[in-house]
């Protein structure tokens, strides 16, 4: 390190001959389907019947502006990433202070325990789907034992989406579970035997040491969740296909069926480049205020 | 001794070698003599059949069928963008009528009549001996762009043991006025599917139920399932396929659209639960574990499971009929479904898949895909009427006699290009009332503006 460019010498032509694959995959993978995108975003292009992109200024970005569908899809899919991101960190944080306290069979109640974030997301949404369903899953039939209410789970609006926050939290909880048990590592343990010593409680432990040395990465895993729940498609598709009416329709189900079931894939492009751009505005605060965070976290 | 050992090894060596490239030769030159024609489609036990039916028949012609099976809807896709890019890859694509106008407006195949050209031709397809309510919608301006293979009338199945039960019997004329019978009107439907809902514990048919009964079942999915189910009963009650054809109007707040959701918001009460998160497959796998008195469906997807011993508790005991009626003017009103094998248009071999198709989609090409798949509804009148067909699959015969005998009224999804769109608007207002988000008005005429916007966009209305 601390090599300048100048005093490469022939060793830029190994440079270049070295960095060429990456440069070369980022460029045809991401950036010229990026690219594309933008261009199609400014066409009109229905791929059954348009034999060619055609140039429609920006009439499907003005479209974006009067369309409640799309208004409606971004409103649910911030509302879904909020609530099971918060529901993962404190069953993640829960878990993984469980795991902390060292219980007998911890690694295997562990590795148990992160098995449905390796799972495919199409098969844990046709998992919840039959838990669910109504007329064979084990869910209805225990609250039929217990004479519970009858609950249409994946029909009614309210608890489709409540369906749907589980089946996610069951999926990524263990991810921040993860996260923060490798976080509750790096604290050493004489700080909390010192304060116990000093008469520190059980909550004063957590509040005053814990806390605030895995705050870091509460925020990241925080981060990684919230953007990975707003893009939520897989177990939508599955388990409720957007509906009933568009009470579970995210964004991601919304650009799914312009680009995929009415081949709009113009229009389908301008929805994409606009919430690439929310998402970016929303990541640059987060990347400010979790700096900040980590700034004021640091001794 | 060594050198002889040594030959020997040669000859060992030299012999094996022969016996295990011999087959590979004979193969190859058998395979050089073979033209291979390539089929997309879903991985369907019709097509299946159909597939292994051509493989025989094709034998005979040194041609052979190779298939790639997709998810149903990826066919289409797949088509499509393999068309655009110039692939030439496929000589056989199945076809859904909803698919046509796309893949006909995107040249993806080639239409059967240009093959008809001459008497040969038209011969090998017998265009006059196919069933004309289940072929229409393989129709577009004109000319027929696929060769029909598998009808998918959709049709009422019911219990006659139950419907023919005295004790069943004496209970309905005494809460209805009326003797139990097929319903005939939808105001029939609706008082059979209320009666036969029963809870677990009473009784029916004189024993005491194990599970909660059902009057109807049907699948609701979202995603063009529910929407299929229900434009059944949109046009019975006289309204308008989402927009009325000569005007090009919107009519999805119509009174008579709006009457028929809230009647089948009424229906969903009778409905299995769960009836929103399955297919046509998954409700009719209810139907056969005996829950249900009568289902709607296509009719190949009640023969596939229903009659069939290893999936099904009710053999021998479901009849079919047609849908009931709602307005005078639409008897037995339904949207038709069909299915076909196209000729895609970059084949390299279309006189060769011409000569197939006709080959096995004829009369008695048919019938041997019917061997296969005892479930296909065919779509000539000769197969139906077949003293062979008629003993051997007589739930086919009998349900299409009623087709061919009662002429339905029948429909076709209109060759609109936005048609999915427009559907999926209607769907998701149809799955708001129904989940009681919003009242069947609201949520009607909040899609009638939508569907106003998207004719508009669309250049149909101004």
């Amino acid at each position: 390190m601390g090599m300048r460019w100048a005093m490469l010498g022939r060793g830029r032509l190994y440079f270049w001959l070295l960095t060429l694959p990456a440069v070369l995959y980022v460029v045809t993978w991401r950036l010229a389907p990026a690219l594309y995108t933008v261009w199609l975003s400014l066409t009109q292009y229905n791929i059954v019947y348009d034999n060619l992109p055609r140039w429609n200024q920006f009439a499907n970005f003005g479209r974006i502006m009067h369309d409640r569908g799309l208004g409606g899809s971004l409103f649910l899919s911030v509302e879904f990433a909020l609530i099971a991101t918060a529901a993962e960190l404190v069953i993640g944080l829960a878990a993984a202070l469980f795991f902390d306290t060292d219980p007998p069979g911890r690694n295997l109640l562990l590795g148990i325990f992160l098995l449905p974030m390796i799972m495919v997301p199409v098969v844990v949404g046709t998992v919840w789907s039959t838990l669910f369903d109504r007329t064979v899953g084990p869910i209805p039939y225990a609250f039929q034992l217990l004479h519970g209410p009858t609950i249409q789970w994946l029909a009614t609006p309210a608890t489709a989406m409540f369906a749907l926050l589980i089946a996610d939290a069951w999926e990524w909880a263990p991810l921040v579970t993860l996260l923060l048990f490798a976080a509750l590592q790096v604290i050493p343990r004489e700080q909390f035997e010192a304060a116990r010593v000093d008469g520190a409680s059980g909550w004063q432990l957590f509040r005053r040491i814990t806390l605030p040395q895995i705050a870091g990465m509460v925020l990241v895993a925080a981060g990684l969740r919230m953007m990975d729940a707003f893009l939520e498609l897989d177990k939508v598709f599955v388990m409720t296909g957007g509906g009933p009416g568009t009470s579970t329709q995210f964004v991601s189900m919304f650009v799914y069926k312009q680009a995929f079931q009415f081949y709009e894939l113009g229009y389908a492009s301008a929805v994409i480049i606009v919430v690439l751009i929310l998402l970016a505005v929303a990541y640059g605060i987060y990347l400010r205020s979790s700096g900040r965070a980590f700034r004021l976290a640091s001794p | 001794m060594v050198l002889f050992r040594k030959a020997g090894y040669r000859m060992a060596a030299g012999l094996i070698a022969l016996l295990l490239l011999l087959p590979v030769g004979v193969i190859s030159s058998h395979a050089a003599g073979m033209t291979t024609l390539t089929f997309l489609g879903p991985d369907f036990d019709e097509w299946i059949a159909w597939v292994a039916v051509a493989n025989k028949i094709g034998a005979g012609m040194g041609i052979q069928v190779k298939p790639e099976y997709l998810p149903w809807d990826d066919v289409f896709q797949k088509a499509l963008i393999d068309s655009k890019s110039g692939v030439k890859t496929w000589d056989y694509v199945y076809i859904y009528n909803t698919w046509v106008p796309g893949l006909s407006a995107s040249k993806a195949i080639t239409p059967i009549d240009e093959f008809m050209n001459t008497p040969e031709g038209r011969t090998a397809v017998q265009p006059d001996d196919f069933i004309p309510e289940s072929t229409a919608g393989l129709k577009l301006n004109g000319k027929l762009w696929a060769m029909p293979m598998l009808a998918a009338p959709y049709m009422m199945g019911y219990r006659t043991d139950l419907f023919n039960d005295a004790g069943e019997k004496q209970a309905f004329q005494a809460k209805y006025g009326y003797p139990l019978a097929v319903p005939q009107t939808y105001k029939q439907f609706m008082d059979t599917a209320q009666f036969f809902t029963r809870k677990k514990g009473e009784m029916l048919a004189g024993k005491p139920l194990a599970d909660d009964f059902y009057g109807v079942i049907l699948a609701n999915k979202r995603g063009g399932f529910m929407f299929h189910r229900f434009e059944h009963i949109l046009i019975a009650h006289g309204a308008d396929l989402v927009y009325n054809p000569k005007t090009m109007q919107p009519t999805v707040n119509s009174p008579e659209s709006i009457a028929a959701v809230k009647y089948y918001i009424q229906l969903h009460q009778y409905m299995q639960p769960g009836t929103e998160t399955v297919t046509g497959g998954g409700a009719e796998r209810v139907m056969a574990s005996g829950r249900g008195a009568m289902a709607m469906d296509a009719l190949d997807n009640m023969l596939s499971v229903l009659p069939l011993s290893k999936l099904s508790t009710v053999v021998g005991r479901i009849n079919y009929a047609l849908l009931p009626t709602g307005v005078p003017s639409r008897p037995h009103a339904n949207v038709g479904d069909a299915n076909g094998l196209a000729i895609y248009a970059l084949s390299q071999h279309k006189p060769e898949a011409f000569k197939l198709a006709t080959a096995t989609l004829s009369t008695q090409g048919t019938k041997e895909v019917m061997k296969e798949y005892p479930a296909l509804v065919p779509m000539r009148t000769s197969v139906v009427n077949d003293l062979e067909v008629r003993r051997n699959y007589t739930d086919v015969f009998a349900a299409m006699s009623l087709q061919i005998k009662y002429k339905p009224y029948t429909v076709f999804i209109p060759p609109l290009k936005e048609w999915i769109q427009a559907q999926d608007i209607y769907e998701n207002a149809l799955s708001s009332a129904m989940s009681g988000q919003q009242s069947p008005e609201d949520a009607l005429n909040a899609a009638q503006a939508q569907e106003v916007e998207l004719f508009k966009r669309a250049g149909y209305i101004k």
